[in-house]
């Protein structure tokens, strides 16, 4: 879940952006994993979603979700929204995926943008499409 | 966990939308509660998790989170981003885990649910529209916990 105050606009990346609502210092924490508002699914339960919902339902969440280290984890807030970049990245990983932190300091109005390749398994379908 | 293609743009109602990607028949299925995607907390998980949150990470997710008969509901999908509108809204919740169009809805249109309509009056967004700062409340209690002992009736004290 975000640790920062965010706001959603139009993204020169990619559709719909994840922005800073708030000036963030290097190193500051944005977003880390929360059991109890993320949704964390195996396998054979994304399978088993796949099957259960339709197919305009599940197009939407799999845009949503990633997958990281054999599990597909779908953040429940506008976390969803943050967009890719291999080269202009401001925020990345730690402690395997758990915590993202701000790699640089960061403008209120900047665009967040990670690097998807740093911790998405190599069969992520976000990074399949990227590929 | 909606039923119907959208998608999200800049709504002229407040901040993102969610509009029809296709044109939708009166009377058809928006939106249908599904365990799957969809969380449901009871009163007693919700405030477990507003304990463990901090104010930012709160108030997050209380703008995407609404409360209907005394249940918290937060989605996963674009869903969270239908707005308020109480006259011309052209979907309604014809029970807690169903919302259904109430007229024929153009491709493009922004869907929007009348919310005075469909959930308490102590919901995030009810508290925000009369002007009551959640956050205060909330806050206040947290404080006053960790002063004194566990006060297990923090919504009791939320004004109706």
């Amino acid at each position: 879940m975000l640790q920062i105050k965010t706001s959603l606009s139009n993204s020169p990346i990619n559709g719909i952006g994840l922005f800073a609502e708030e000036n963030v210092q290097k190193g500051k924490t944005i977003w880390s994993f929360s059991p109890l508002v993320d949704i964390v699914f195996s396998p054979t339960e994304w399978k088993n979603l796949q099957e259960k919902i339709s197919k305009n339902s599940f197009d939407q969440i799999k845009k949503y979700a990633y997958k990281e280290n054999n599990r597909y984890i779908l953040c429940v807030d506008n976390a969803q929204f943050m967009n890719h970049s291999d080269t202009h990245y401001n925020v990345g990983n730690l402690k395997d995926g758990d915590i993202m932190i701000a790699l640089t300091d960061i403008q209120k109005g900047d665009e967040l943008i990670c690097n998807y390749f740093e911790y998405s398994d190599s069969d992520d379908a976000q990074l399949k499409q990227i590929q | 966990m909606l039923r119907i293609d959208t998608y999200l743009a800049q709504s002229s109602v407040h901040g993102m939308g969610l509009f029809a990607a296709k044109p939708i028949a009166k009377g058809e299925v928006i939106w249908k509660y599904d365990p799957l995607i969809d969380q449901i907390y009871t009163k007693s998980k919700f405030k477990k998790l507003i304990d463990s949150l901090d104010p930012v990470v709160l108030k997050q997710l209380l703008s995407a989170t609404y409360k209907r008969n005394e249940t918290y509901f937060y989605l996963a999908d674009n869903a969270r981003f239908i707005n308020h509108m109480e006259i011309g809204y052209n979907i309604f919740l014809i029970d807690d885990y169903t919302e259904v169009a109430i007229q024929d809805i153009g491709e493009g249109e922004e869907i929007l649910e009348n919310y005075y309509l469909s959930y308490d009056d102590d919901d995030f967004f009810m508290l925000e529209m009369k002007k009551i700062d959640i956050m205060n409340i909330l806050l206040l209690n947290c404080r006053k916990k960790r002063a004194h002992a566990p006060d297990k009736n923090i919504f009791k004290q939320l004004p109706n």
